[in-house]
């Protein structure tokens, strides 16, 4: 049985809000200082996935959707097509069981970073607004997905501090 | 609120993700692009104001580390001493090289006699702030790594990896880049170092504090990435930090200019 947080629990909330916070000032300030180069990993995805692995599903669709915003303040694609992205993500993501040990969300990221990735780059190949992705965009994206899911565990553990018993022990 | 909590994900998924490519769309038709622009602007120099505060104390600290021990800091006398000698001689090494393209400087324009190779930047595959850029033209054009990257007569970055039709562009705002540089009216000698949002910069003489608004220019020393003399950016207050003077996240087209560093 999947353990999550009380849907209405206002602890949750808060934490989820603080979670959010952190991610967005990781992405802006300390992301740049990770990335080899060519490739910054995408924190804010990688947050969306943590806690999709552990709170409740209609909280992690409006987290994945508010860390997709955000997401699209750092970007020149089209506005909320990461929001989209991400919100499909955190869908998919709370549909599956939570991983038993932080280890096993290393691969989840790295899934999830490149579905997010290429759906933001088709997408704005369609509307006309990026070349279509070729093997050099894809292999930065496949860089960067790696370097997020070389953090995830320890970002998996301190959330699961963070917000208690909301993620799998 | 009916049904179970994974059908209410599921619905609460559908109308998300509806209302977020209305907005692309919208955006992308040009209905939004002035709000979303300011928006985006808004959210970048907060970012930015918010990392030179919280840089501030920690170089404070450093500072008052420094004053507390004599033999630290007569050590760091000596070396400034020897990085403002060094950094003297250099630069009248690099005066007399780039004396021709002085004027180029401040007109803001790439230097003359270099070939340049215009190329349209397409989007980036992960989109963030110090990510690469990606360019529509590669070695067929003539564009191998290590050639320096312009826009609007300023410096953008240095090629990374080249193909065939494509080239990735290391930006100068990236942390793995590094440029040095001088500053244009003075000539004192620095290093400035990608940080995300702006760079960071270092004199070789700490004596010397950079003015607000001074321009800096690649010193293009002896074997250096960069030729000398292309701009990069002014000097911000405090004279830590040096803000581009192209916006990375607003390029459309740049030049390649076809120059390799000395063998």
């Amino acid at each position: 049985m999947r353990k999550s947080l009380p849907k209405e629990c206002p602890a949750s909330v808060w934490g989820l809000g603080t979670v959010l916070l952190c991610a967005v000032l990781a992405q802006g300030l300390v992301a740049p200082r990770l990335a080899r180069p060519g490739a910054a990993p995408d924190l804010l995805l990688l947050a969306t996935v943590v806690v999709a692995a552990g709170a409740p599903a209609r909280s992690t669709v409006l987290f994945g959707f508010a860390a997709g915003l955000a997401a699209d303040l750092f970007l020149v694609t089209p506005f909320g097509l990461s929001a989209a992205a991400f919100t499909a993500i955190a869908r998919a993501g709370s549909a599956v069981p939570a991983p038993r040990r932080a280890l096993l969300i290393a691969p989840r990221v790295v899934v999830s970073a490149l579905l997010a990735g290429a759906l933001v780059m088709f997408a704005a190949a369609a509307l006309g607004q990026a070349a279509a992705p070729s093997s050099t965009t894809l292999g930065l994206l496949l860089r960067a997905s790696v370097t997020a899911a070389a953090l995830s565990p320890p970002v998996f553990a301190a959330l699961r501090r963070l917000v208690g018993s909301g993620l799998p022990g | 609120m009916t049904g179970s909590p994974g059908r209410a994900g599921s619905r609460t998924a559908s109308v998300l993700m509806a209302l977020s490519l209305s907005l692309a769309v919208a955006d992308h038709a040009g209905g939004a692009a002035a709000t979303v622009d300011g928006l985006r602007a808004v959210f970048r120099g907060g970012l930015g104001r918010l990392e030179a505060t919280a840089t501030r104390p920690f170089t404070a600290v450093a500072a008052a580390l420094g004053r507390a021990d004599d033999l630290t800091r007569e050590n760091a006398r000596l070396r400034r001493r020897v990085a403002a000698d060094r950094g003297r001689a250099e630069w009248a090494h690099a005066l007399a090289r780039d004396n021709a393209q002085l004027a180029s400087i401040t007109g803001l324009s790439a230097p003359g006699g270099i070939p340049q190779v215009p190329a349209r930047v397409v989007a980036l595959p992960a989109g963030r702030t110090g990510s690469g850029l990606v360019l529509d033209r590669g070695t067929e054009a003539g564009i191998r790594p290590g050639m320096p990257v312009m826009a609007a007569g300023a410096l953008v970055g240095r090629v990374v990896t080249a193909s065939g039709g494509q080239a990735v562009v290391l930006p100068i705002v990236d942390a793995a880049s590094a440029v040095g540089v001088r500053l244009a009216d003075t000539g004192q000698i620095g290093v400035v170092e990608g940080a995300g949002l702006s760079l960071r910069l270092e004199l070789l003489d700490p004596d010397v504090e950079a003015a607000e608004g001074a321009l800096m220019v690649t010193a293009g020393l002896g074997h250096g990435r960069f030729p000398p003399a292309l701009p990069v950016g002014h000097v911000r207050r405090g004279g830590r930090s040096v803000a581009p003077l192209v916006d990375l996240h607003r390029l459309e087209v740049v030049e390649v200019l076809t120059w390799r560093p000395p063998e």
